[in-house]
């Protein structure tokens, strides 16, 4: 937040500067990228060793849509921010991504729209994505955390082996 | 004999002398003589009929009788001579087991079925070396064990201790001790020393042993929870240190919205979806398959499942659907990712490169 501008003439500059000349930034940013890949992997195991376990069984069927919720929730961050780089693979990564959801029925385009800041992607979707991806986001996600951290512990620990 | 525990032999000696009435010392040094097996003789016989008879319920394991009963088995046993079908019975194996156990011990010695069989039902000849002695723990196991060798030599105890137990069955409403090392003879070419191979009877289960712990005690989180999961943070921030040193995030070069890479690809987490769409209506790949599937039925899974076990064995539909869709979806994702090249048309990692950029150049030291 203190070296990136999710501005369209600034968001590429302030990455390449980022991991040239700050100090440990690019080792930051690497961290930053690949413990977002390994996030989303480790929410999809997490939700199938839940599943084999038949812990989502009564008392913990609420906190299994919770846990849900924090799936989708994590796709959506990691792919918000996808986009802020602002390079070819951010663009058409995003572009792909959300053209699927101008599929959706009868609201396909509000829902792009609304996604985007437009129809197609541009500096008003770096900024929207941004802002979600910071501060939206995140907040969301961490109350949905706590539920489900509290649900665990009220639901009884964490489910035996099989 | 000396892969049983001193503390297990002492442990089932000592229920023996209960039952029986006689100090522990002697049972246990008649048990060290049966279980040698060499020099099974006349006392080690003796503890074998008074043992099968008065040990009392509790303190043995008790295995039902799978067989009907004791007395037509033999005489259903058609091939088999007398004195063979005598002690066909007294080892209170079923036939079918005897002969299953015979034809695969014919095809690893390379002899007839019959004629093995003919030796383990106790037509065994002299000379050979005895077989080694039944499962320690269970004390029930030691009289047949002791009568093994002595069936193995002669015939003449065998029968003798058939009647003995034949009588037994009788007041002892049918319950017998059926822990049977059938007489199994080594193969010939077996060195002196060397444990040959054991047949176990099958017994109607039931477990000896109290195997699912109740919860006995509780623990607090901190420090017996936390500490784990705090090494495992240490462990995980660890791994993607290292990782992130030896590989670079790719950043390609800026946006440019006249030119569209070929192929273009979503975040690998949606390829798999970006593959469906290859081959249904966008209408069901990119709609109804997330929404659906992804969202409603993920979430309704408590709601539709209530089967309350968490048993596997219980749950074989369950595991079943879900697995399905994972290793569909894994898969679809994985071709997606790595399958798909230019125009996103099949290609192959290995001969055309990787067309995801998220992989491309993964081993790039700086």
């Amino acid at each position: 937040m203190f070296y990136y501008r999710p501005t369209v003439p600034a968001a590429y500059a302030d990455i390449e500067a980022l991991s040239t000349s700050v100090a440990f930034g690019s080792l930051v940013r690497n961290m930053h990228r690949w413990g977002a890949h390994l996030m989303v992997l480790t929410v999809f195991l997490h939700m199938a060793r839940v599943f084999y376990h038949g812990a989502y069984k009564p008392p913990r069927e609420f906190n299994w849509v919770v846990g849900v919720v924090l799936l989708f929730l994590t796709l959506f961050l990691s792919f918000t921010g996808y986009l802020l780089p602002w390079d070819q693979l951010a663009l058409w990564a995003v572009t792909v991504g959300s053209n699927m959801a101008g599929f959706v029925p009868v609201f396909g385009d509000q829902v792009t729209f609304a996604l985007l800041g437009g129809v197609e992607v541009t500096g008003a979707t770096l900024l929207r994505f941004y802002v979600l991806h910071v501060l939206f986001l995140p907040f969301i996600l961490v109350i949905f955390m706590a539920v489900h951290f509290w649900r665990v512990r009220k639901d009884g620990g964490i489910s035996g082996p099989l | 004999m000396a892969d049983i525990p001193e503390s297990l032999l002492r442990r089932s000696a000592e229920a023996r002398a209960k039952a029986l009435g006689v100090p522990v010392e002697q049972v246990l040094s008649e048990m060290g003589l049966s279980a040698g097996g060499e020099t099974a003789g006349p006392p080690a016989e003796e503890v074998v009929s008074t043992g099968s008879a008065d040990l009392p319920e509790d303190t043995i394991p008790e295995e039902p009788e799978e067989a009907a009963a004791p007395e037509p088995a033999p005489a259903a046993e058609p091939a088999a001579a007398a004195a063979p079908a005598a002690a066909a019975s007294d080892s209170r194996v079923p036939e079918a087991l005897l002969r299953r156990s015979a034809e695969a011990k014919a095809k690893a010695t390379g002899r007839s079925t019959e004629e093995v069989l003919a030796e383990m039902t106790g037509g065994a000849p002299p000379g050979v070396e005895p077989p080694p002695a039944a499962p320690e723990p269970a004390p029930a196991a030691e009289p047949a064990a002791a009568a093994a060798p002595v069936a193995a030599t002669e015939t003449a105890p065998v029968t003798e201790e058939a009647s003995t137990d034949d009588t037994v069955p009788a007041s002892d409403s049918g319950r017998t001790t059926t822990v049977t090392a059938p007489p199994v003879v080594p193969p010939q070419g077996t060195p002196e020393g060397v444990r040959p191979q054991r047949l176990l009877t099958v017994v109607r289960a039931k477990s000896i042993q109290q195997v699912k712990a109740e919860p006995t005690d509780k623990v607090n989180v901190w420090p017996h929870l936390l500490l784990i999961e705090f090494v495992a943070l240490l462990g995980v921030t660890a791994f993607l240190i290292v990782l992130s040193v030896i590989l670079q995030a790719p950043l390609l070069e800026l946006a440019n919205f006249n030119a569209t890479p070929n192929p273009s690809k979503a975040p690998w987490y949606f390829l798999g979806l970006q593959e469906l769409l290859t081959y249904f209506d966008p209408q069901i790949a990119g709609v109804t398959v997330p929404t659906v599937i992804g969202l409603i039925g993920l979430m309704a899974i408590p709601y539709v499942d209530r089967n309350p076990s968490t048993k596997p064995s219980d749950r074989k539909f369950a595991i079943m659907f879900f697995t399905f869709f994972l290793v569909a979806s894994a898969t679809l994702t994985i071709i997606g990712t790595l399958f798909r090249g230019p125009g996103f048309n099949f290609s192959y990692p290995w001969s055309d490169g990787i067309w995801f950029d998220d992989l491309k150049d993964w081993i790039s030291f700086e």
